[in-house]
């Protein structure tokens, strides 16, 4: 149990995907502006990393991963080595994750068209988030060789969903910062991005800090 | 212990004793009152006479348009001269009724006419304090038979007698209390007659010992009225403060007293619904605090209601030095650019002061002061920076509206911001918005 | 990726194919490698699978989340969207050039409703919507007080902006109706049109584009938008009575009726004692200009001329 509760710590303050591996700046920077929309954006994000870890889960295991379990090797036989189709992962993960935001994106815009208005441009370019991309190429390195497919598959959802939610919290955190920002007196060259970078490069500082977390 | 309001407030020096042992004197009428149809809170009366018409004292001159709304009376008798379209103190614009005084001194029909106080059913005394025009005389003019009607849902089980002037300055209603004690209490048992309540409290601050001996003196027969000493703290005098002070009771944000079943009455509303219903006098004068560095002659005068600032500033003398006119207290009360302007049913006080504090307000230095000192613990600082701002949508959620203005803030605060002078923008521009809003829903 | 099995992965030496007329079938498929042999099922065959599987798996999910979420939107409102200016001033009263384009399309605005935009715009909105576009003349905002030198009659020390200080008393200018000149008009305009100069404003004409966000912003009303055609405009607002407001302002209106009485198209009238043009009638000759013996009228012809907006210069020479 406590695995997975040090994954989840891990990849929400460690190993953060926005402050530590600067991975998915552009929505990180773009819709910081207002809490009500980061929140929305934020829970976008949990749900497409959640999502595409579990589904590229199970393609990588039953598809491209050269395992007993593959079902080339199970249909064909031969060599478990031989049915190895990794090379396929790059292409196979946007498939899925573009499949995940078009279908986030019907739904907001059925469901919550003021959210969907608001997100604009973002919302389709989750699809090409690297953060979201990120995760589940993460996920097949970290975990893709564990021998029992159940751990395996746990710590996979539960690894995008930490990715999501630390996206979620340090986005929370940041329209936060920008909603006071927008109150103060900021010298007229650095209104707007450029005070949000330094925000942002700040609390990336900050949250170095927490690297210190695995040590003791 | 002394009783006093749990939360903020704030201890303003109280420069009382300017005026606090002067008796309440009469004011001649002057030559000329102004009289604006609007004195009170809610829909202006209607004038309901012409240039040229002779009007007597106590004579309605303009009529109720309304449930909230009140008639206004002549305050002396003589000839209308004009009526004409001005601002009032509080940016009104409304019809001022000028009367130019005979000096004859006539009374309307049926005014000062005795009325026997035991013998009044509530209904006749709701109808009596409507017709003579009462408000609510400790500043909001909010009209008092509202007050004294409260919807049946809502049961009343308590009566409180503002006697805590909490103002600084300010000293009529103190002097009212020691000289009228009794008439202010027969004012206060007819509220609660006309209520059906058998509790009330009379709430007085600790600086006035002599006002409390009076008041429980004139109560001593009478077991559903108490007296209670509070701790001098401002603003005590605020309704939602004196209710959490007197009863413990606390009133939410939107709602009113009788939400909780308190009404709150001010003691010169008391003692004008004791004049209206003994003596049939309709509300054409009030007890008025002309006081300040500026005022050589510190009073407290009885005032007809429509005489000009000015006169009242000649009669008791005022220095050149005085550089600011305020009606009603320094806290809560109005700068005036220029003393012609009429004593009005909310004016309480008239205050010309000489020192002017140097007031450069500064930036916001967080240093929370204004949120500790808030008596309605509200988000002060997080209130003017959104308003700096301008994100009107906040203003809601952050309950501008709910600010009663006392000023506990702006007192407070180390930067001098003027930070109720906001609040007030923002109220303003709140409505704007919401009228553009729901302009735009339409559309 | 592909693990070597032999020097030439791709190497293909030989095969055999046969296409009947509807189906594709690979009878041979055999591909020699120096070393042994190789079937191409090996590696050619499961991608094209797994990628047809799931593109198809895919499509069908998100069909039928489309028929589920299925939201109908009208492909006028982006077309609409893009000839919009797209600053989203407000100046159509919306919420921005995107609601504008909906109210539009749904008829609750007209094709002109855009007034930044000009003809222009209106002209290929009307186009999208298949309707003809009214001809809307050119517009300014033109500021109706000149009351640069009015004093104070109180010290005012509260927030500064006009919005704020209107409330204290309408002002601590002397003149109620009058500029209380904290720049509440300039800090909205969103087109860098309208700047205070000495404490009082200045309307750049050839910036402006008639929004209407300083006509709002006001709080004495003193803005109002009028066809850059119109040429002479009185300068003050107040209805005071002409010996107050001259205490007041030097240049303010006194109600002296000289220009009702000079006027050869009844088109000024003096009502509450100030100068009211009817715009309509107005020709714009300039005769209340000469006889205004405050200064009040004044004739924007050769400052729009100096700024080359006026004459209004059109594509086709037509006016």
């Amino acid at each position: 149990m406590s695995d997975y509760i040090l994954l989840f710590i891990s990849i929400v303050l460690v190993n953060n995907f926005v402050l530590a591996k600067f991975l998915g700046l552009c929505p990180f920077i773009g819709v910081s502006k207002r809490i009500s929309q980061s929140i929305g954006m934020g829970a976008a994000v949990i749900f497409v990393m959640t999502m595409a870890s579990a589904v590229t889960w199970v393609v990588n295991h039953w598809l491209l991963a050269p395992t007993e379990s593959n079902l080339f090797f199970r249909w064909f036989g031969g060599d478990v080595a031989s049915h190895d189709y990794t090379f396929l992962t790059t292409v196979v993960f946007i498939l899925v994750i573009a499949t995940l935001v078009q279908l986030v994106e019907m739904f907001l815009m059925k469901v919550v068209p003021p959210l969907y208005d608001a997100l604009g441009i973002y919302l389709p370019l989750i699809t090409t988030n690297c953060a979201v991309m990120g995760v589940a190429l993460l996920n097949i390195k970290d975990f893709g060789m564990l021998h029992d497919p159940g751990e395996s598959f746990a710590k996979t959802v539960l690894q995008g969903f930490g990715g999501g939610a630390g996206f979620m919290l340090v986005i929370l955190l940041m329209s936060g910062i920008r909603e006071r920002l927008d109150r103060t007196d900021v010298p007229p060259a650095l209104k707007g991005a450029p005070i949000a970078f330094i925000c942002a490069a700040l609390m990336a500082l900050a949250f170095m800090g927490f690297a210190g977390l695995g040590h003791e | 212990m002394m009783k006093t309001f749990r939360t903020g407030g704030v201890h303003p020096p109280e420069m009382k004793q300017l005026s606090e042992k002067m008796a309440l004197e009469r004011v001649e009428a002057p030559e000329l009152v102004v009289l604006p149809v609007s004195q009170h809170i809610g829909a202006p009366a209607k004038t309901i006479v012409a240039v040229g018409d002779v009007v007597a004292k106590g004579q309605v001159i303009a009529e109720a348009n309304g449930f909230v709304s009140v008639p206004v009376h002549a305050s002396v008798s003589g000839k209308v001269k004009a009526i004409e379209q001005r601002t009032t103190p509080l940016g009104k614009v409304c019809d001022h009724i000028i009367i130019e005084n005979d000096g004859e001194d006539r009374l309307a029909e049926g005014v000062g006419e005795a009325r026997d106080v035991t013998n009044v059913s509530p209904k006749q005394i709701k109808a009596i304090v409507r017709d003579a025009g009462i408000v609510g005389m400790g500043g909001a003019a909010f009209p008092t038979h509202v007050k004294l009607s409260p919807p049946d849902d809502r049961p009343i089980d308590l009566v409180l007698l503002n006697g805590v002037e909490c103002e600084p300055y300010l000293t009529c209603d103190h002097r009212l209390m020691l000289e009228r004690a009794g008439d202010v209490v027969a004012g206060l048992r007819l509220i609660m007659k006309a209520l059906g309540v058998e509790r009330a409290i009379i709430g007085i601050e600790a600086n006035k010992p002599d006002a409390y001996e009076a008041m429980v003196a004139a109560t001593k027969d009478d077991a559903g009225i108490s007296v209670s000493l509070l701790t001098v703290k401002y603003p005590q005098g605020a309704e939602k403060q004196l209710i959490d002070a007197l009863a413990g009771r606390e009133v939410p944000p939107g709602r009113l007293p009788l939400d909780v079943g308190v009404v709150v009455h001010n003691v010169a509303t008391a003692h004008a619904i004791f004049e209206a219903v003994s003596k049939s006098m309709p509300l054409i004068a009030r007890p008025v605090t002309v006081t300040g560095e500026g005022i050589e002659r510190p009073a407290n005068l009885i005032v007809p209601l429509g005489t000009s600032i000015r006169d009242l500033l000649v009669r008791q003398g005022v220095s050149p030095k005085t550089k600011k006119l305020i009606l009603g207290g320094p806290m809560m009360g109005i700068a005036v650019p220029d003393p012609d302007i009429p004593v009005v049913k909310g004016t309480s006080g008239v205050l010309a002061l000489t020192k002017i504090p140097r007031y450069l307000p500064g930036p916001c230095l967080r240093c929370g002061k204004c949120i500790e000192v808030c008596p309605l613990r509200g988000m002060a600082a997080e209130m003017v920076a959104a308003i700096e701002a301008g994100e009107v949508e906040k203003y809601e959620h952050l309950h501008v509206l709910d600010c009663m203005e006392c000023g506990t803030c702006t007192f407070a605060c180390p930067s001098q911001r003027p930070i109720v002078h906001y609040v007030k923008r923002a109220k303003a521009e709140l409505a704007a918005w919401k009228a553009e809003q729901k302009h735009k829903e339409k559309t | 990726m592909i693990p070597p099995r032999g020097d030439t992965i791709f190497g293909f030496t030989s095969y055999e194919s046969r296409v009947t007329s509807h189906e594709l079938r690979v009878t041979s498929y055999e591909l020699r490698v120096t070393s042994h042999e190789l079937r191409v099922t090996d590696f050619m065959f499961p991608p094209l699978l797994i990628l047809g599987f799931l593109g198809l798996l895919f499509g069908l999910g998100l069909y039928v989340a489309s028929r589920v979420f299925r939201v109908h939107i009208d492909a006028r409102i982006s077309r609409i969207e893009h000839a919009l200016p797209g600053s989203n001033c407000g100046a159509c009263g919306l919420g921005g050039c995107g609601a504008l384009a909906k109210a539009i399309v749904h008829g609750s605005a007209e094709v002109t409703a855009c007034i930044p935009g000009g003809q222009s715009v209106a002209d290929l909105i009307a186009d999208v919507m298949g309707v003809e576009a009214a001809q809307t003349d050119k517009e300014v905002a033109v500021l109706h007080c000149n009351g640069r030198d009015v004093e104070d009659r109180y010290i005012y020390e509260g927030v500064r902006t006009c919005f704020a200080a209107n409330l204290l008393q309408g002002g601590p200018k002397l003149c109620t109706y009058g500029c209380i000149g904290f720049g509440d008009c300039a800090d909205v305009c969103p087109f860098d049109a309208l700047h205070m100069v000495d404490g009082f404003p200045v309307v750049d004409e050839a910036k402006c584009t008639a929004c209407g966000k300083c006509v709002k912003a006001c709080p004495k009303g003193l803005f109002d938008l009028i066809p850059l055609g119109k040429l002479v405009h009185v300068r003050c607002v107040s209805r005071d009575k002409g010996a107050v407001t001259r205490k007041a302002c030097a240049v303010g209106c006194i109600g002296c009726k000289k220009c009702e009485k000079v006027c050869p198209f009844d088109a000024v009238r003096i009502e509450n004692n100030i100068a009211i043009f009817d715009y309509e009638k107005c020709t714009s000759c300039g005769k209340c200009v000469k006889e205004c013996p405050t200064g009040t009228i004044i004739n924007y012809r050769p400052m729009r001329k100096k700024l080359g907006i006026w004459p209004v210069k059109t594509v086709n020479g037509e006016r």
